[in-house]
């Protein structure tokens, strides 16, 4: 499969087709989460949401304009506290703190990154870092009362429950756990959907351009007129803005705040989601989150027996992983998941830009394979093989539970398979219809279409169901 | 003669106790500037560890502390035998146990750490030739959170108790001015002073020491005439976790041997190797002491800052350094070219 399953026009109809495609698993993604998961587990991906808008904070600064600012877990740590004090002691609304929290952690970032963007490199490494491990402490200083604020040492809890309005009941999750971990779930989808949809925004826009000016060439972003000390500070500043929102989220959710949550071994999970999702890329921000909290919950679960001694996931071992997996995706991935997924998904579809008058960029038919085309019998392999998969799973889950693995192994392959399938079989076909295959082309592309659509149907009839019986 | 009036008598009393209490004060202060003696031997020799791997390969090491307490670890299982974990087993059930004396058992870690910080060098370094600085200090900072818990995997997070390098008992130390300097700060200052002179030797008047200066300088000028600049740059790494074994193995009596336990001092050293200069031996030495009595000395007579906040002024003197002088104080300031 070295040429790609599917070569489209942009914007073309088939484009479109792939792009709803897309959008349709992001949405199901969605709704499923809190419908499938456990109550704990849905309270974990709030946790590796809330981490990942950090994250996208990191990389702002970090990954977007080449400063190497480590110590955001305290702007997390000033957002949450801001909350916490606000709430608890001024019985504020959550919206009504959330302009003050955006504020303050806009205020904190010019009051650091205005000195501390002075230095470079690794200077300022340190100075994040510094900035990182004194937070925590500063926390409980009994003077101008901050500790009485904060909760010093003990931490600060919030009585104020956020339990969800009853006309918002109706939400997938919510019903009957009005107070649960599934409506703050979705506050945290909705806080994320806007802020993602800003930041792309913000970084498309005329300062956000000079942001990657900087990173790509400093002194030819100077040359070209770009006020470097403002533009980085006020970079830094909406990146430890988006931080603290962080922190209030983080607020929202757990309703207890304290200062040695904010330490520097958070700045490290940061710096490790930031990694492993991918540095430089937005949807790497929200990726890498989901991976440094679903990580950390595997290996909790590891037991390996090696003779005498058995090896727990469950200890100190979970981060000595975490430090591999840095090792590894440094050497070998640097672009991290993300670019890893778009390897993947260039394999599968190209997308073919299109000129100001309207035609593709190079012709499609060169891309294309041509009269024997492959593609046919490779979308009929991926149609073919998960059912059959879930079909063993079934017929064999009687016999023995291992085979649910099997099973849930088959479902989850149809569900990504089976829709890529009937498209790419049905556009081969449309192909034939139009000359540029040969006939033997047919028999396999018919095969991928009827599977692809049949398993397709599957995935909608089964979410479905799914979504009845919670209701 | 003249009768001493209540009024003088009352001056006189007042003189005597301001006096007297500046006499106290006095002791106090000396007694606190040798306490804090002992804790900047321990900050400089890690800052020289870090002061060293900057200067040649150009990278902060965050895992320098972690490094270090692996090898106290080991000393510690060279003195004592395998102890086994709190619960559970682990590699240290695997190495024998021999009886080591206390300075052999440090001669064994250091050692250790100099094997260790060379394979660093070549195993996770090296293959990343001119990587960015982001991807450097993910190593490192990898390197952290691997070595700290494998650690804690192996010999358990409790504290376990390191015996005592120098005589620091009850009654063992000079009377200087009544203020009392214990012979361990004594006997690390020494050490620290006597492999200082050592490595100014070894950089000075050795072919090794001319490569390591030459690779420093200017990496690509060494491979040019010659200069091995790999191999160069792992003695040097070797050196720099020497030098962080000895760190470790002097201070594990005083904090407690666990696998933690480098983690707050590395901030410490980091702050005294900006402070002198990231480049500079004597910065590292400076700065060492400046970050140790100020840590001591500060909290102690500004009542605003409790015992809490102690590492407050350390930081903050080291992010003033980087703006008034970004090069620190004795270090070299770099041109860069625009």
């Amino acid at each position: 499969m070295s040429a790609p399953l599917v070569v489209v026009a942009k914007d073309s109809a088939e484009h479109k087709r792939w792009k709803y495609v897309q959008w349709l698993y992001l949405a199901g993604f969605l709704l499923l989460t809190p419908l499938v998961l456990e109550p704990f587990e849905i309270g974990k991906m709030n946790r590796a949401l809330i981490m990942g808008v950090a994250i996208l904070a990191v990389n702002l600064v970090v990954g977007f304009n080449g400063m190497l600012a480590l110590g955001h877990s305290a702007f997390m740590g000033i957002g949450a506290f801001v909350t916490a004090s606000m709430v608890q002691d001024e019985n504020w609304d959550y919206w009504q703190v959330l302009p003050i929290v955006l504020l303050v952690g806009f205020i904190m970032g010019v009051v650091i990154g205005l000195p501390a963007l002075r230095v470079k490199g690794l200077y300022l490494a340190l100075v994040t870092i510094a900035q990182a491990a004194v937070f925590p402490t500063l926390v409980n200083i009994d003077e101008l009362g901050i500790a009485k604020r904060t909760g010093g040492p003990n931490g600060k809890g919030v009585s104020e429950e956020v339990i969800a309005p009853s006309y918002l009941e109706w939400l997938p999750g919510v019903d009957g756990a009005r107070g649960g971990s599934a409506y703050r779930y979705w506050i945290l989808v909705l806080m994320i959907g806007i802020t993602l949809l800003l930041v792309t925004n913000y970084l498309r826009s005329r300062p956000g351009r000079a942001v990657l000016a900087i990173r790509d060439n400093e002194a030819g972003a100077a040359v070209y007129g770009v006020n470097l000390p403002i533009v980085k500070t006020m970079n830094f500043a909406i990146s430890a803005s988006l931080g603290s929102l962080a922190g209030l989220l983080w607020c929202l959710d757990k309703g207890f705040v304290a200062g040695q949550d904010f330490t520097f071994l958070l700045a490290i999970d940061l710096i490790i989601g930031l990694v492993l999702g991918g540095v430089g890329t937005i949807q790497g921000s929200i990726v890498g989150g989901l991976f440094v909290v679903w990580v950390n919950d595997l290996t909790k679960r590891i037991s390996i027996p090696l003779g005498l001694y058995t090896l727990n996931g469950d200890g100190p071992l979970a981060k000595a992983i975490f430090g591999l997996i840095l090792i590894l995706f440094t050497f070998f991935a640097p672009g991290g998941i993300v670019s890893l997924a778009r390897m993947v998904s260039s394999k599968l579809i190209k997308v073919v830009p299109l000129t100001p008058s309207g035609e593709p960029i190079e012709p499609l038919s060169d891309l294309d394979p041509g009269m024997d085309s492959t593609r046919a019998n490779a979308a009929m392999k991926l149609a073919v093989v998960p059912p059959v998969l879930l079909a063993i799973g079934w017929l064999l889950m009687s016999v023995n539970n291992l085979i649910v693995g099997v099973l849930a192994f088959g479902l989850r392959m149809t569900i990504l398979m089976a829709p890529i399938a009937m498209l790419v079989g049905s556009n081969e076909l449309k192909a034939h219809a139009a000359g540029n295959r040969a006939d033997s082309v047919q028999g396999p592309a018919n095969m991928a279409r009827l599977l692809g659509g049949l398993g397709t149907l599957f995935v909608v009839v089964y979410a479905a169901q799914r979504f009845i019986l919670t209701y | 003669m003249a009768k001493a009036t209540p009024e003088t008598q009352l001056r006189s009393q007042v003189l005597a106790t301001v006096t007297l209490s500046f006499v106290m004060d006095y002791v106090l202060l000396l007694q606190r500037i040798f306490d804090a003696l002992f804790n900047s031997a321990i900050y400089s020799s890690l800052a020289l560890a870090l002061v060293i791997i900057f200067r040649s390969t150009g990278l902060l090491n965050f895992a320098q502390g972690e490094m270090a307490t692996f090898t106290a670890y080991i000393a510690f299982v060279l003195l004592s035998g395998p102890q086994p974990r709190l619960t559970g087993g682990g590699l240290a059930g695997i190495i024998p146990g021999v009886p080591f004396t206390i300075p052999l058992a440090i001669i064994g870690a250091v050692i250790c750490g100099m094997v260790a910080g060379a394979a660093t060098e070549r195993a996770l370094i090296r293959p990343l030739g001119g990587a960015s600085d982001l991807a450097l200090v993910n190593i490192t900072i990898g390197l952290l959170l691997a070595v700290n818990s494998l650690m804690a995997q192996w010999w358990g997070t409790g504290p376990r108790f390191f015996p005592a390098v120098f005589p620091s008992g009850a009654g063992q130390h000079f009377l200087i001015f009544g203020a009392r300097l214990r012979y361990s700060t004594v006997g690390v200052w020494a050490i620290l002073l006597s492999v200082l002179v050592l490595l100014v030797l070894l950089l000075r008047h050795t072919r090794a020491g001319l490569a390591f200066r030459a690779v420093s300088i200017s990496p690509s000028n060494a491979e040019l005439v010659g200069i091995r600049v790999g191999q160069t740059l792992m003695y040097g790494w070797a050196l720099a976790s020497g030098f962080g074994a000895l760190a470790a193995c002097l201070s594990a009596n005083s904090v407690l041997l666990e696998p933690s336990m480098m983690l707050r001092v590395l901030v410490y050293a980091f702050a005294a190797a900006t402070l002198g200069g990231l480049d500079s031996p004597k910065g590292a030495l400076v700065g060492g002491l400046i970050i140790g009595l100020s840590q001591t000395l500060i909290p102690a007579y500004v009542p605003f800052i409790g015992f809490e906040l102690s590492v407050l002024p350390a930081l903050l003197s080291m992010i003033v350094i980087l703006l008034i002088r970004p090069a620190g104080l004795f270090g070299t300031k770099r041109i860069e070219r625009v």
